[in-house]
């Protein structure tokens, strides 16, 4: 079954279908979803949720771009939006404070296959400046492809890119490390 | 010891990160999860409408209830309110209304008058002459 195919036969209803985009594209959704939330489980749990999305919202889905550019805007939405509430919550104290989470990062990082030190200053970037350098250094998106997925310009995904490299570099630096750590 | 970093150190760094693969997931168990959620919110007893399953419900239920009942109320003020003003015009002046009654049909005055005298006329005349008739013969 192709794509468009499995994606007709979702907007129908089918389950079918929808097991079909699941396999199809299960692993980057996972692996962004991972790789922006920094826990196995939330991206577990994020999969979940965002393929359930898929199968309510697929008759949104006009097909002006293509299924996995709209795949990826959702896996970022729900990820900037759980990170957003998650601040909330640290916020009003219903959380952890992200200090003491900060131990657990060293852990998150090995899980991830992230190198330790540059996993904890990641957590540190601005989770739209993040979204945008995952999405290009570990997905190998292209530009266009990152607008269209976090509704951004393409001058305002690179220049979120480039300061989350030069955030990067300063909060590295900060912390006195060589590039031997990295 | 603070060391400067270059930017394109950092990408490189992005980059050995890039070839490692997260840990393998039980995608099957995740599907399992997803299937199951979708199945029992297909199930009949899911589609009931409960208003009152969540607070908001209970807003937007009064809400339109309020809504319903005040168009209802409006509705009934404004057909009172013609009712008493067209009962007010045709107290006033009753002639208003006639005349501005679309069904009537002006007509002139002269057109108007009754015909039964000219018919009168001429029957008086018939009746003579026929009466003169007899006479003859």
């Amino acid at each position: 079954m192709t794509e468009l195919e499995a994606i007709d036969r979702c907007r129908k209803g089918d389950i079918a279908g929808l097991h079909v985009l699941y396999e199809m594209h299960r692993t980057k959704v996972y692996n962004l979803s991972w790789r922006m939330l920094g826990s196995p489980q939330d991206a577990e749990d994020a999969l979940q949720e965002i393929f359930l999305k898929v199968f309510d919202r697929i008759k949104n889905y006009r097909g002006d771009s293509a299924f996995s550019t709209w795949l990826y805007r959702m896996t970022t939405n729900h990820c900037l939006d759980l990170l957003r509430r998650r601040k909330i919550l640290t916020f009003l104290g219903f959380e952890n404070a992200p200090e003491a989470e900060d131990k657990k990062d060293s852990e998150k990082a090995i899980n991830l296959g992230l190198s330790p030190v540059v996993a904890q200053a990641l957590e540190k970037l601005p989770a739209k400046q993040k979204a945008c350098l995952l999405m290009r250094e570990m997905e190998e998106m292209s530009y266009e492809d990152i607008a269209a997925a976090l509704q951004l310009s393409l001058g305002s995904v690179k220049s979120n890119i480039h300061r989350a490299k030069a955030l990067l570099k300063e909060i590295l630096e900060k912390e006195g490390l060589s590039q031997e750590d990295v | 010891m603070k060391r400067n970093f270059k930017i394109q150190e950092i990408e490189r760094a992005l980059a050995r990160m890039k070839k490692e693969t997260p840990e393998p997931v039980v995608f099957d168990r995740v599907w399992y999860k997803l299937e199951d959620r979708i199945q029992s919110r297909t199930r009949p007893q899911h589609i009931v409408w409960k208003p009152w399953g969540h607070p908001v419900r209970w807003v937007a239920l009064a809400a339109c209830l309020c809504v319903a009942v005040t168009g209802v109320l409006v509705q009934q003020q404004a057909n009172e309110n013609n009712e008493v003003a067209s009962y007010l015009v045709n107290v006033s002046n009753p002639m208003a209304t006639i005349s501005h009654d679309q069904n009537i049909v002006k007509v002139s005055a002269l057109l108007s008058d009754s015909p039964s005298s000219v018919p009168e006329m001429s029957d008086e005349v018939h009746i003579d002459s026929l009466a003169t008739d007899e006479i003859f013969l």
